[in-house]
Formats: structure tokens, sequence, C-alpha cells
């Protein structure tokens, strides 16, 4: 049997995804923590991880194989500050899962 | 806002492979032992993947293997140089499976009746043989199969004949047959749910002829889940490996036109095959009375329940018939089988300590770490550190960030992969760890030393061996001798191994425990020995060691934190039918050993810990001698930034801590991504994580022992990744050195009165 996130996000998360862009690493609220796991809670075909580069301190954005086993796909960009990659990820998660554009600026 | 961190600019790029933009495995290796004693030597095994000619090897001794900017780096001295060597792939082949030698009476047979009890777990896709007599690629030969639609098939020469027409029902026990008349060309095929489920249970009986059917395929054994591929380096292949369980493989000579009951019952077959005898060995025995015994290879997992289990006994050894069936795996592996390139003979006077295999080419360096234990008998140290090396087999080539969904909200954090994730991801054959799920979905009993372990390797990520080599370090940085001991050492030499030195130390996560080692501890522990367990998690799950296979694991999680379930009635080791699972529910409990037990997990961040009244008690307020009465502990370290956290223990009296141990330190700021685990509660209620209840916790405790002896736990995994900070000098350092200084004075350590 299958299971999944049944969350649905609100507008009144947004005050939250702000929160989680001014530090991602903030320790979450429990309101933070549902929306996030909403969020991380994807399937793992084509899920966003991020490849360690050969220049250290550098890190690639990528994303998993269709299926357990295939390689994964480096998309880019780069990140030196793991901070920067969480923002990133969010927005494209929040976009995919609402279809709005999260439009916070970097 | 503006980022304050932009980050590394590149131009626009195609993001085509990763080999432009990532450092990846080109060269990997085992040896065929972890530890070894001077004088003994140790084979090698590599595999260079790319156009390399030669490798050139050497041996180091390594003392430091983090390579954190804020750590002690790799620190490794070339103590042999073994020269060049011509490079290989070499090539792994998983899957379990069952091999008949063959015969000549086998080898003649052409007119044939075969039955056997499929329980499928992935039908579907690949084409998964059951019962079979051919080789991959000849023109003769048969496989009694399930096809790529999940239909029982027969196949003759590679080709299908015959199929079912229906897909065989996923985890219901099914009679799959066929009778084969050579002469007349006729193939009978029979699909039999024997499940009661009205819609499940309607047999079906097909019948096709073929024309210039060849069957004898001389020379090539009988396989049960697969079919043979081939030998290399003495070892058997199989290909088309079959995931499920199976049950009660017959063979009989002669076709019948009846298969509609098991004919076993009237007519004695050439070959019956009982899995519930042996469920211990690698054998599985003939019961037909011509001893056509076969063993078999990667070890597919035994004392799982046959078709007929009843449910009145969870245990196979009180009714090993009702546990009459095998489970293969297609990722199943228990030797790699490589070839040896590199021998090395360890020098009389090598000194104990971790050392490695390096082998380097133009394109990549792998690092094979084992360890050097004083030669039996001697010792040249009053301190022995035990690399939990069970611990490092268990984990050995874990795919748990790349394919388990909820990675990464327990860690809190994007999922980072390195080049042995991307390696491992890739190379399912290398085998997996006990904490991943086969292909199929159930879970990982057995794992294996005899493949390479990329994740026990230096610089690879923080975790087990990486972390304990920060104690290592330290040792090495405050010029403390010390012995290094592993869990197979204690496994194989009992007692015996520990009684010479006054001090242990236990590392950061020694997780996986055979019975033998934890009564060895504890005996050596009450006969006045001193312990130092400097880590969280340990003591925790109940494994047990292949009976003749050194190097291999079982371990069932039935209970706790874990990664999967075991299937009812199926918790008892198929190795020595212990059962399997928490120590904490079996004797003696992690808190009865070190004081404190498991209670949290959390891979955010950690904290750090603050003294507590026992800390100023007079039996032990000399373990804080430099250290403020309200000093923040280790809220420093090189393993989430704190020493508190990771996998936490805490004490409790009811669970079996002595009643007089002291509590010393607890810790504070954990995030909300500690929660309590599931072996702690008796309902899931939402109030359990680290900023509701100050159950979840790391708790810093002593006690003494019979005997002179003591023990002290500080109940985090990560604070063996504080000692390192700021050149050693700090106040967990300051900590763990008091009582590495005292517990090595040979004056005992009185109980209170």
């Amino acid at each position: 049997m299958s299971y999944g996130p049944k969350y649905r996000i609100q507008p009144s998360d947004r005050e939250l995804a702000w929160q989680f862009w001014v530090d991602p690493f903030v320790d979450p609220s429990p309101d933070m923590m549902r929306l996030l796991n909403r969020l991380r809670w994807g399937s793992m075909s084509g899920k966003h991880v991020l490849v360690r580069s050969e220049i250290p301190g550098e890190w690639i954005l990528a994303r998993l194989g269709e299926r357990r086993g295939d390689p994964v796909v480096l998309i880019g960009p780069t990140f030196r500050d793991l901070r920067e990659a969480e923002r990133h990820v969010f927005a494209l998660r929040w976009k995919a899962t609402t279809g709005e554009d999260l439009g916070f600026a970097r | 806002m503006s980022s304050p961190c932009a980050g590394r600019r590149r131009p626009a790029k195609t993001w085509a492979s990763l080999d432009e933009s990532c450092q990846l495995i080109t060269i990997l290796g085992y040896g065929d032992r972890l530890s070894a004693q001077p004088g003994e030597t140790i084979e090698f095994k590599i595999s260079v993947e790319d156009d390399q000619a030669n490798f050139s090897a050497d041996v180091v001794r390594l003392t430091s293997t983090d390579e954190a900017a804020a750590g002690p780096g790799l620190r490794e001295s070339v103590i042999a140089s073994l020269g060049v060597f011509p490079a290989f792939k070499q090539v792994t082949y998983s899957g379990s499976h069952a091999v008949i030698p063959a015969d000549p009476v086998l080898d003649g047979l052409d007119s044939f009746r075969v039955s056997i009890l499929v329980w499928a777990t992935k039908p579907g896709g690949t084409v998964q043989g059951l019962f079979a007599k051919y080789q991959d690629g000849c023109p003769t030969g048969w496989v009694l199969a399930l096809d790529e639609a999940g239909e029982a098939a027969f196949l003759v020469g590679g080709a299908v004949v015959a199929t079912s027409g229906r897909p065989i029902l996923p985890r219901c026990w099914t009679r799959v047959a066929v009778s084969v008349d050579a002469p007349t060309g006729t193939v009978t095929l029979v699909q039999q749910p024997l499940a009661p489920w009205p819609l499940a249970h309607r047999p079906i009986r097909v019948q096709r002829h073929v024309e210039g059917v060849q069957l004898p395929c001389p020379g090539v054994p009988l396989v049960i889940a697969g079919w043979h591929l081939g030998a290399a380096n003495g070892r058997y292949a199989a290909r088309g490996v079959f995931n499920g369980k199976l049950a009660r493989p017959r063979l009989w000579a002669g076709a019948a036109e009846d298969l509609g009951t098991d004919p076993a019952v009237s007519v004695a077959p050439m070959g019956s095959w009982d899995f519930g005898r042996g469920i211990d060995t690698n054998e599985i025995e003939d019961t037909s009375g011509h001893n056509r015994h076969g063993r078999t290879r990667n070890l597919p997992t035994r004392a799982v329940t046959g078709p007929d289990w009843t449910g009145k006994t969870l245990a196979w050894t009180e009714a090993p018939h009702e546990y009459d069936a095998i489970w293969f795996h297609d990722d199943d592996l228990d030797d790699c089988g490589w070839r040896t390139d590199v021998t090395y003979q360890l020098p009389a006077n090598i000194a104990s300590g971790v050392y490695a295999l390096r082998c380097t080419t133009a394109t990549g360096t792998e690092r094979i770490p084992f360890f050097v234990r004083p030669r039996r008998g001697t010792t040249t140290s009053h301190l022995a550190v035990l690399m939990p090396t069970a611990t490092y087999i268990v984990y050995g080539n874990q795919h748990a960030a790349y394919d388990e969904p909820l990675d990464e909200m327990m860690r809190g954090r994007l999922t980072t992969l390195d080049s042995v994730d991307l390696y491992l991801n890739e190379h399912r054959e290398l085998g997996l760890s006990s904490y991943d799920t086969h292909a199929d979905g159930s879970g990982v009993f057995y794992v294996s030393r005899h493949r390479p372990i990329l994740n026990m390797r230096p610089l690879a990520r923080q975790w087990n061996f990486n972390v304990d080599m920060h104690i290592v370090a330290w040792l090495e940085a405050r010029g403390t001798p010390y012995d290094i001991l592993t869990d197979e050492d204690l496994e194989q030499d009992g007692a015996e191994l520990l009684r010479p030195y006054r001090c242990v130390i236990a590392c950061c996560h020694p997780e996986y425990w055979s019975a033998h080692m934890l009564a060895a501890l504890m005996v050596w522990r009450d006969e006045g020995g001193r312990l130092m367990y400097l880590g969280g998690n340990g003591f925790y799950w109940r494994i047990s060691f292949h009976p003749t296979r050194p190097g291999i694991i079982e371990a069932r999680r039935t209970e706790g934190s874990r990664s999967w379930h075991v299937d009812p009635g199926e918790r008892h080791h198929a190795f020595d039918g212990a059962a399997g699972g928490l120590w904490r529910f079996q004797k003696p409990t992690p808190y009865a050993v070190v004081g404190v037990g498991m209670n949290s997990e959390g891979f955010d961040r950690c904290g750090w810990y603050r003294r507590l009244p026992g800390s100023f008690d007079g039996r032990a307020s000399w373990i804080f001698a430099g250290v403020g009465d309200d000093e923040r502990i280790g809220d420093f370290g090189l393993c989430g930034g704190g020493a508190a956290g990771w996998e936490t223990d805490r004490m409790d009296v009811q669970l079996g801590t002595p009643p007089h141990a002291l509590l010393l330190a607890t810790s504070e700021g954990l995030s909300r991504y500690y929660e309590l685990v599931v072996e702690e509660l008796a309902f899931t209620l939402p109030a359990f994580s680290a900023d509701e209840t100050d159950w979840v916790r790391a708790d810093m405790v002593f006690f003494e022992t019979p005997h002179g002896g003591a023990v002290f736990s500080v109940g985090s995994i990560a604070w063996s990744g504080s000692l390192p900070w700021n050149g050693f000098d700090n106040n967990v350092a300051r900590i763990t050195g008091n009582v590495l200084d005292r517990f090595l004075d040979p004056r005992p350590l009185e109980p209170p009165v």
C-alpha cells in the first residue's frame, strides 16, 4: 500500500515560507514542519538532491533517476552555501505544488 | 532578500554527465578480512573500472580520516610500498539461487515432470527462472519460469513454448508444474493458486505441442530460482533470478497427463528438495533417496514461512517443516568472489592500529581499511579501542539517501550525495546494507564484508568509521598508547580478548551485538574492566554471525527504529535460531550494559550538554576537573556542530540502568527533528519531539561495577566528533581525557557503600 502527503498548502503558509526563506535552517515551528514535510515528501522519481562537485565546497543541483538505480542527472546550478540550495529547491517545490511563483528575492 | 552567499557562478552549461563535474569512483576493492594479527596475510581484490593499465599499492597507517575544514584532516603514513600491479575490471554476479550438480541421469532426461510452490514478490517485467536445466544462450535445455507478464511459462532453448495466460498472484502460494513428453512434443503447464480466495483459486492447465523439442543440456546443473549462467573463479552465477519464496521443488522421470494434483503422493521422484532441512546451512537436501543434494548461492533467506505455516509457533526451530521455503532475491550477494590481486603479509613487528591498503591509478585512489590487533595472547597497551566492525558491515553500502522517500524529512536538509552514493546507486551488484530493502521491497536480513564497502572509507561521509577515527586521532594527539580490536575478534575470542585491558573504548555507534560478543563484554566488565562508551544508539540490535562463514551477519528488525518490517512468523534468525530484534527487549538491555539506551535521533544539527547534580558527587566530580559548573559542554564539533545528537541515549533504572548510576549531564538544544523512537512509545501521540518533552535527550552517565571497574557513557553519536575541535583542546576532550586517565589507573573505582 502506498502512502504520501495529504496536507494542502494554504495562502497563510506564505508567511511560513518567508520565515524559511530568511533562514532555511531555523528550528521549524509545528506549522512550518507540516509545510516542509509536504514539500519534502515527494516521489523519489526525479527528486531534487545535491551532488558534491569535484570542486571542494561546491554542490550541484541534481535529480534522481526515474527508477531505482537509474543514474542521477545533474541539472545545476551550483551552490557554495547549502542555505541557498535549500531556498532554490524550496521555490521549485512551491511552484510545482501550488502552481504559483514564490516570488521572494534572493 | 538578497543572498549573502551567491556562490560561484558558472556560465550556462548543459549538465550532461557526472564525470565532467564530480569525482567518480574508478578503483575499488576489498580484503579477505578486516582484522589481522602480525604475521598474517591479507588478500586484497581490486577492480579498476576505467582503462588504466596498472595501479600502485602501498600500505598506510591511518590516524585521522576527516576532511572537514575544521577537522584534523587526513593523516596517513606509508609503512610499505608493495609495487605496481596490472589492473583489471572485476565482475560481480549478485542474485541468489540454488544449484544441484549435473549427473548422467539428469543429463539424459528427456521426458519429465517438475512441480514447485511459488510465492512471488516481484512478478513481471523480466523472465524469472523457477526451476531450470539450461545454460544461458544454449539452443537446448529447459526453464520453468515466470515470464515478463508474470505468468507461469515453460521455455525450451531460451524460447517460450507455453504460458499460463494469467499473471500469478503476488504473495500467494501457487503451485507451478510442467510435464514434458519429448517423443510427442507435448508440454502440459499448470498454474494452481493454493490460497482460498474464490477468484484466485481456479487452476489453469494449458497444453502445447512443440516440434523437435530439445531438452537435454548435458553437464549443466539444475538451478532453482534462475538458470545457469556459468562459473567463474570457482563460483556459479545465475541469470533470470527469481524474487520471492519457493518451496518443495520436485522432479520426476516421465510425463503425465494429469498435473492437477501433486503427483508426489503416488510416484517416487528423482529429486525432492526439502527446504525445511538444513535451515542454518547453505545446503538443500534431497529427500528422494537419490542424494541429489545442492547448495544455495549468494545467501537466499532461510527460516521463512512455508506454504503450511500454521502460526502456532514463531520460531522455526520448533517447527522447521513449517519453514520449508527459501526467499530468493535478484540482488542478494554474499561474496563478490573477485580474484586476489595483492597479498600483504603483516610484519611481525607491526603496531596494532588502523591501516589501509592504498591503491592508486592516474584517475583515482582507493583506501581499503583494515585493523591490526596484537598477536593473540599479547597486548601493547592497557587500553583497547573496540572498532565496531559489525556495525560497519551492517551499514555497508547503504542506499537510503536515494532510495528512501523519507530520508530528507528525517534529516531536515536536502539530500546530499557524494561519489560513493553515485557509484552505489548504479552498482547494486555490490550488495545492499541491512538498512535497505531488496528490489522486491523486502528487508535485507544478511550482509557481508566480502565485497567493497564503500561507505567505510577515509574521507567518506561523517558516519561510523570516520567518526570513530576522531577517537583514534584524539588518542594520537594526546600520546596515549592503544591497541585496536574489532567486533569479529570479540566474537571469536570472547572475554579472553578483553581480559588483559584495564580500559576499553566502545566507539561512536556500536549498534550491533551478537549474544556472544555481549556476554564477553559483560564478563570482562564485571571482572573489573572499565568501559568508556563514547557513542549513541549502542548495544541496540541483536545479530548473529554466520555459523561457518566469517564476516557475514544476520539481523532481523522485528521492532524498534527500523527501515523495514519483518513478515509474520519470521523474526528468528536462520543462522542460530535466536529471536532477532532489540536488546532492549532481551537480556542484557543496553541500559544494563552501559547505563543508557537509545531514545531519539535527528540529523539536522546537534546540541550540547549541561552538568547535573550527579556531576558534583564526589564519586564522579573528578570527571569534570577543569570544566566550569555552568559551562556548556560540547556546543561545537564536526558532527552537526555539537557533542549531543544524531542518535541519543537516556538512562532508565526500570529498563536496567544500575540504581547507583550517576546522571552527570544531559543534553540541551536538540531541535524538533529529534523525535522519540518508536520502541519508547506505547501509543503514538503528537507530543514527543525534543522541543516538547525532555524524554528526548542524551544522558551522560557513570557507575561503578564489581571488582573496581566502572562504566562511563555519553549517550550520543556526535560526542566523538567534538574531540578534535580547537586542536583537541576543548571541554569534551577534557572530560574524556579525565575519564580515560582514571580508567587506566589501576586503583579500583570504589562503588558507594
